[in-house]
């Protein structure tokens, strides 16, 4: 309470009565006082000390201490009557309904509550007769929402049910809460994503096999161009399965370390050509960059993807600006943005000046075939969303309407050095008589594999899991077998078993690992790790020929 | 003016201003309550037309002489004259208005 201040025209009269007027006032005083605090309803009186000067003698001193910590902590708080009168309100409680105490005490709760949510509190109250936490919005005067946790503690004081009420701030937890959920929906989704893709390379596999095969055998020009379309259909669809993979963050990656404005500029070439004329392309490249540790192909893809999102966005022309950046998340960011980790990163900050888009729509610009577009397969953001996760990176989107749209991707900075590129491995040609132990549990793909690699000249030993595999083996020569082809993810045993098995007694065997579908992470990581070669399903019979012919070719 | 024309001119205008003083000793229960009766019962009946005056005795004890103040909280009805005393939190809802001289709102 704030007194007013004292008015010069307040009397200084006499205690002491000289008239009976004045006497039979007093009495009537007397009694109103005797009737008030038979009613429990005065809680202090004025006392004369020695000196004869007046003061207050309260029966509630006690409660200083408690007032203070009420009155500076970082919740709402405030005294509720049974009827729902607010008696009292901390400071914080005003800032969090945007007026001041005084409008606040004296109110009705209802008054800053959406209606029905108080009879709730009170009902909640009544049935558990215990502290009570409900979370509620409270209507600020402003008319704001104001997301927040209640906790109801019920107090009997001289037979009144007063309410203790408490309100935590509940928004910074709710737009957390808000990204958990996201991450754990695109989570699902990619797995997903990731076990149709499999399922569907296993038989664009047997698709593009049997059409290469077949091609050959075919002398009409119009079988020719038929066969001709089935790969093409085939390939566009190994082209989406390949995206939904990105996407699902299960594509074996070979990352290497890698300077990011020299990718970046690389790109910009490109992007030139893809961009039209009509869209001013430009890059702000910050030196001294700190390295990163990246699949250059995978960075390069999402570099084009976000730019041709941009182009997109900005239907009459625009700016499209890339810009790079060292830079720094602190635990402070980590805490309001989910998926980040604290640490030094790279920026990747690609911006547009187009449209922009709404909460609603940004919230779901990853989610795989979500598109605004009438084009557009809906894949592009998800796979750049697929190869930032896997690279440990991180993704945050600021989108206004009618202003633009900026992707700041993340990825994490290295202190390691940028080794020089590979030397490319000559090949002069795919054929060759080698043995090839092929395991595969897939029975079509499995005829198919042997065939094509039959067809260029090599010995085939097929087996169907990896106990049949070490059974051939074991009949063999120990030099009897030059490369082992074998895929990852079957029952029983999986490929990186079965290989450690069959070069226990095979030092110098070549191996090669397959799959659509690498989803066991130890397994994935030991490829990129041990720097085994590695061939993505779906495969084409050549390319699997030449794959083959490098590894027996080269020496290890 | 003299202080009976000013009784006089007062006491005419039931429906003019009314200055209330409460007496509170700081942040006591009672004193809060009182406060908080005071302002839902003035918005519901003297809407726009009441000023409250609030007397915190525990800062400014000698105050209290001004309207001979012995229990706390007190409300004082200042203008219109005569001068009215109400002590308690106001929570009577029905006294309250029989002590300010204002007559219960009838049921609507």
């Amino acid at each position: 309470l704030k007194p007013t201040p004292a008015s010069p025209s307040a009397g200084q009269a006499d205690a002491s009565p000289t008239t009976l007027v004045e006497a039979l006032a007093r009495l009537a005083d007397a009694e109103k006082t005797l009737r008030a605090i038979g009613a429990g309803e005065v809680d202090a009186f004025m006392i004369k000390d020695r000196d004869g000067r007046q003061r207050v003698f309260t029966l509630s001193t006690a409660d200083q201490l408690y007032r203070m910590f009420v009155e500076n902590m970082h919740d709402g708080a405030a005294t509720v009557s049974a009827s729902g009168l607010i008696l009292y309100a901390n400071q914080r409680l005003a800032e969090l309904l945007s007026c001041s105490r005084d409008t606040i005490v004296g109110s009705h709760v209802s008054r800053f509550t959406v209606p029905g949510v108080w009879d709730e509190l009170e009902q909640a109250r009544l049935d558990s007769a215990r502290d009570t936490n409900v979370e509620l919005d409270l209507v600020g005067a402003d008319g704001i929402l104001v997301r927040v946790l209640a906790g109801v503690s019920p107090l009997e004081i001289d037979g009144d049910a007063l309410s203790c009420v408490t309100f935590t701030d509940m928004r910074a937890t709710k737009t957390l809460e808000e990204q958990l959920r996201q991450a754990q929906k695109m989570e699902s989704i990619g797995s997903l994503a990731g076990g149709i893709a499999h399922d569907f390379n296993n038989l664009l596999t047997v698709i593009r096999g049997y059409s290469a095969l077949l091609a050959p055998k075919v002398n009409d020009p119009k079988g020719q161009e038929a066969v001709a379309r089935i790969d093409q259909a085939a390939e566009q669809a190994a082209a989406l399965t390949g995206q939904l993979l990105a996407f699902s963050r299960q594509q074996v990656l070979h990352p290497e370390v890698s300077d990011v404005n020299t990718v970046v500029t690389k790109t910009l070439t490109l992007l030139e050509r893809l961009l039209g004329a009509d869209i001013l392309l430009e890059s702000l490249l910050a030196p001294h960059l700190k390295p990163i540790l990246v699949d250059r192909g995978q960075l390069t893809q999402v570099i084009l993807n976000l730019a041709v999102n941009a182009r997109d966005a900005m239907a009459s022309g625009g700016l499209l600006t890339i810009q790079t950046e060292n830079c720094l998340l602190d635990d402070a960011y980590a805490a309001t943005h989910q998926e980040a980790i604290p640490g030094r990163y790279v920026l990747i900050k690609v911006t547009d000046s187009g449209a922009g888009m709404d909460t609603e729509t940004s919230e779901r610009v990853f989610d795989p075939f979500f598109t605004t577009k009438s084009t557009g397969t809906g894949l592009g953001l998800s796979t750049v969303y697929g190869i930032v996760r896997q690279s440990g990176g991180h993704i945050w989107i600021h989108s206004e309407l009618g202003i633009g749209t900026t992707f700041n991707v993340y990825f994490p900075a290295t202190d390691d050095p940028i080794l020089p590129p590979h030397a490319p491995m000559t090949v002069d040609s795919v054929a060759g008589d080698e043995t090839i132990l092929l395991v595969e549990d897939n029975e079509t793909l499995r005829i198919l594999t042997a065939e094509v690699l039959e067809s260029y000249g090599y010995r085939v030993l097929a087996a169907a899991n990896g106990p049949e595999a070490i059974a051939l083996a074991d009949r063999e020569s120990p030099d009897g077998i030059d490369l082992l082809l074998t895929d990852i993810v079957m029952p029983e045993m999986n490929g990186r078993e079965v290989s450690e098995k069959i070069t226990e007694r095979r030092p110098d065997l070549r191996i090669l690992f397959t799959s659509g579908y690498p989803s066991d992470a130890t397994v994935r990581e030991g490829i990129a790790e041990a720097r085994a070669a590695f061939i993505q399903k779906p495969y084409l019979a050549g390319d699997l020929a030449l794959k083959i012919r490098e590894l027996l070719t080269n020496p290890l | 003016v003299t202080s009976i024309e000013r009784f006089e001119a007062s006491s005419a205008d039931e429906d003019g201003v009314f200055t209330l003083r409460l007496y509170v000793a700081g942040q006591s229960p009672k004193s809060l309550r009182a406060y908080a009766n005071l302002k839902a019962l003035c918005e519901e009946h003297l809407a726009g037309r009441y000023e409250i005056e609030i007397v915190d005795l525990v800062d400014e004890p000698e105050r209290a002489r001004s309207d001979d103040i012995l229990a706390i909280p007190t409300l004082v009805r200042q203008l219109p004259l005569p001068l009215h005393k109400i002590i308690g939190d106001l929570s009577n809802t029905e006294g309250v208005l029989i002590g300010l001289r204002l007559s219960p709102r009838p049921a609507r």
